[in-house]
């Protein structure tokens, strides 16, 4: 006795299909109308995660649906901008980025399971955090010519950074061909350690985002000499940049941004973009970016192409001059 | 200083006791309790999940509960590690060692007992200490450089492999084994990408956790498919007497306790030590101290209270240098720091100066959490004995489901959860060969730091290796380590040469 005859498995079959058929059929509401997720590379409560959170939590209240910030930490964020990359391009699901994994990484993490100018949507440029040298207390030397003196003096100093796809690593790496000066990059895996051992003078060196060089600043444990950006950071303003004093032209920031699958509409682009600039005026928001002093120059997608490109190129030609391999894939 | 530390602890009392603080203290450690005691489950999952809640709180009742979280997830981890030989968190891998075998006994709820005192002991003795010298101990942090800890970390390498419950030589196996699943990753120096196989999602090395509880949990129960050890009877009907652990059993482990205090405060100082090698290294010296050494692996109390109160003294200890110095010790820190950071307050050293009701009241929170930790969890040991009367069939089962959700809480990604079963896989292989797979935890967290720091060191020395002895704190940490060794060839030696003896 058979368990169902064909007839039944056939007329099943058909209205399975009907069913799929109809389920991709329906009217689009505006968007949004579902909850958002923001994927952040970096592990919460870091220096990438806060602000995500903080611009979500306003966002959510404006846009009117929850945006729920996920984590998927690891690797420079390579692996969380490849989730992203292929996800549905509805813009339910944007990613959180930094320089280290759309920019960076083209050089020290190739090769990349992307790219980043065209796998990605690109919505805005989210914040510029400018780059700085210190030392311990142990090192005699104040300002920018007296350091850049003692490094020419003393070649192959160690130089810790905070990471190996970092803008801090390659800045330093600029400086060879810009500056005549040649260091030795250190990594770290993260910033705390390199700071206790600045503080302890374990290390003589160590070049690291503004942001999180200032509590050990104001409590005088380690020394700044120079910022790597174009104009001075908003919370270090008597240290010069290398901009105004030596090398015309010296720019190397971290930055981040929101991207979005490739193909999501340009309309949704349009709007998650309204609603980032709108939430950058909230005073939450305004009061952490004051903290911070990171520098906040939200913008259109076609900025953030151009700015990224720029970058890119950057590393691409520092990598070459100073011939360094990475190898980083199979 | 003392002077000074005393009228800041009355300002911490006076602002922990606030009502409102009070309460989140409490739902903290509550919440902490319950998630430490679900395998896997993370804390940083848990935190995570409450921090937007923290965003409309006042800053110092976010911290008070999220700390609160943090710890008392310590006092639930010990629980299925003595009674299901699983270990929550990777911090209490070691107490499964003595603790199953005390269960199996039908000392389960004692040893319950026994763990819960310990942690006590170890978080207040350990806030204590940290209080008064915290600025000295500090500066102590920062003399340590890279050559030096990695000195410390051979030394530990080297005494690790004692903790094999076999022979020394697949005790050793174990740790390179443990040293070889370390090096999976992104090499941090050239940006090589190492034992990945292609996968993206190893660029960061294998997820400890996913280790942990692979290698702990799924290979043990496994393992343990119709070859389920039968439990003592009398271990499950538990009155209040018997979780009163007896009198001799509590002198042997009030040493222990101690002991096991101090050197998880030492290891919440130096820097990249966590509550895990903490752990590690007080059962390795309370085996290496007691004069019964093939008693550990069978029941030894002490190889039970010595390692709970190592990890919650490092624990403790962790926040001191985390809130002095703004730098966090892990994750978890790093997590709890940026929950201020939302709170518009800046982690740093000067924190204590700008902000002593926060510091303060969080350190005072330490105690009034952990008696509240205390009566919380005495009562509910014969609820968590009961665990045990529940037929294998749904237990184990029940168990690995909450290691999936908590393997995959820690990176919201399958793949974490498909490393765990593949480990499990090949610890259940190890363990029918007759390998223990504690070694190889230890490799796997100290390995990775000490290439890191070796590495660090001669970069920053410029290639010379003499580096190593010329630092005091370095050459200490050698000499020990070869000590050690010679010790140990001697007694094999000496082994060799009475059982000739004997043979005459």
């Amino acid at each position: 006795m058979k368990f169902w005859s064909r007839r039944t498995g056939l007329l099943g079959a058909a209205c399975a299909a009907v069913l799929t058929i109809a389920g991709g059929v329906h009217a689009q509401p505006t968007y949004p109308s579902q909850p958002i997720r923001i994927i952040v590379g970096y592990a919460p409560g870091g220096n990438t995660d806060i602000p995500a959170r903080l611009f979500s939590t306003v966002m959510a209240k404006n846009l009117g649906v929850s945006i729920v910030v996920e984590n998927r930490p690891g690797a420079s964020g390579v692996p969380a901008a490849e989730f992203v990359k292929r996800a549905k391009p509805d813009g339910y699901t944007l990613l959180w980025a930094t320089s280290a994994s759309h920019s960076v990484s083209v050089v020290a993490m190739a090769p990349l399971p992307y790219d980043p100018v065209k796998d990605f949507a690109p919505i805005t440029l989210i914040s510029q955090d400018p780059n700085v040298l210190v030392s311990g207390p142990d090192i005699k030397a104040e300002g920018v010519q007296q350091i850049l003196e003692y490094l020419k003096a003393h070649p192959r100093s160690p130089v810790g950074n905070s990471g190996p796809a970092t803008s801090g690593r390659f800045a330093m790496e600029l400086m060879k061909p810009k500056l005549g000066v040649e260091t030795v990059p250190v990594p770290y895996k993260s910033t705390g350690p390199l700071l206790t051992d600045l503080a302890g003078n374990q290390i003589p060196f160590g070049i690291m985002g503004a942001s999180t060089a200032v509590p050990f600043l104001k409590d005088k444990r380690i020394k700044a000499y120079f910022v790597t950006s174009l104009t001075r950071s908003r919370i270090l303003p008597d240290v010069p940049t290398l901009n105004e004093t030596v090398s015309p032209g010296f720019d190397a920031v971290a930055w981040s941004a929101l991207y979005a699958p490739p193909g999501t509409p340009a309309p949704v682009v349009a709007k998650i973009n309204a609603a980032m600039r709108e939430a950058a005026q909230a005073p939450e928001v305004k009061q952490w970016l004051e903290q911070s002093g990171l520098e906040v120059p939200l913008g259109t997608p076609e900025q953030l192409v151009a700015f990224m490109q720029t970058d890119i190129a950057r590393w691409v030609s520092v990598a070459k001059d100073n011939n360094l391999k990475f190898n980083a894939g199979e | 200083m003392i002077g000074t530390a005393l009228t800041d602890l009355g300002l911490g009392f006076e602002v922990a006791f606030q009502q409102n603080n009070l309460l989140f203290c409490f739902l903290g450690v509550l919440f902490g309790n319950i998630v430490g005691v679900l395998p896997g489950m993370g804390v940083m999952a848990a935190i995570s999940v409450l921090l937007p809640l923290t965003f409309a709180m006042k800053p110092v009742a976010a911290i008070l509960m999220l700390a609160g979280i943090y710890y008392g997830a310590q006092y639930g981890g010990a629980i299925c590690s003595i009674l299901l030989n699983l270990p929550c968190h990777p911090p209490h891998a070691v107490t499964c060692l003595d603790g199953y075998p005390l269960t199996l006994q039908g000392r389960g709820a004692s040893a319950l007992g026994i763990t819960m005192l310990s942690s006590f002991v170890g978080a207040s003795f350990g806030i204590t200490e940290m209080i008064f010298f915290a600025p000295v101990l500090v500066e102590v942090a920062f003399k340590f450089g890279p050559a030096d800890i990695c000195s410390l970390m051979l030394l530990g390498l080297l005494a690790g492999s004692t903790l094999a419950k076999s022979a020394p030589l697949k005790g050793v196996g174990m740790t390179v084994l443990g040293l070889l699943l370390g090096l999976a990753g992104t090499d941090v120096n050239t940006g090589e990408t190492r034992f990945t196989f292609g996968f993206v999602e190893l660029t960061d090395g294998v997820e400890i956790v996913a280790l942990a509880l692979g290698l702990f949990g799924i290979a043990e129960f496994l393992k343990s498919v119709n070859n389920v050890l039968p439990i003592s009877a009398t271990g499950t009907v538990v009155r209040l007497r018997d979780m009163v652990p007896r009198r001799d059993e509590l002198r042997r482990a009030f040493p222990a306790m101690i002991r096991g205090t101090l050197i998880g405060s030492m290891c919440a100082l130096i820097p990249g030590t966590g509550p895990t090698i903490a752990s590690f290294v007080a059962y390795a010296a309370e085996k290496k101290i007691s004069r019964n050494p093939e008693k550990f692996g069978h029941g030894a109390i002490e190889g039970v209270a010595a390692p709970e109160a190592s990890t919650h003294s490092s624990v403790q200890g962790d926040f001191i240098p985390t809130m002095s110095l703004g730098i966090p010790g892990d994750s978890v820190m790093a997590l709890i720091l940026g929950a201020l950071v939302i709170q518009g307050i800046q982690p740093g050293p000067q924190l204590i100066r700008e902000h002593p009701d926060l510091f303060w009241g969080l350190i005072a929170s330490f105690w009034i959490g952990n008696v509240l930790l205390l009566i919380l969890n005495v009562p509910l040991i014969g609820i968590w004995v009961k665990l045990l009367k529940i037929p294998y069939r749904f237990l184990y089962p029940s168990a690995l489901f909450f290691i999936c959700i908590g393997v995959y809480s820690t990176t919201n990604d399958l793949f974490t959860v498909g490393e765990a079963l593949a480990i499990g896989i090949g610890g259940y292989g190890l363990l029918q060969l007759g390998f223990h797979p504690a070694p190889i935890l230890l490799g796997f967290v100290l390995g990775p730091r000490l290439e890191e720091n070796f590495r660090r060191a001669m970069l920053i020395s410029g290639g010379k290796l003499s580096v190593f002895v010329e630092r005091p704190i370095s050459a200490t940490f050698l000499g020990l380590a070869a000590l050690l060794l010679i010790v140990q060839v001697v007694l094999r030696i000496r082994l060799g040469r009475t059982a000739g003896l004997q043979d005459d």
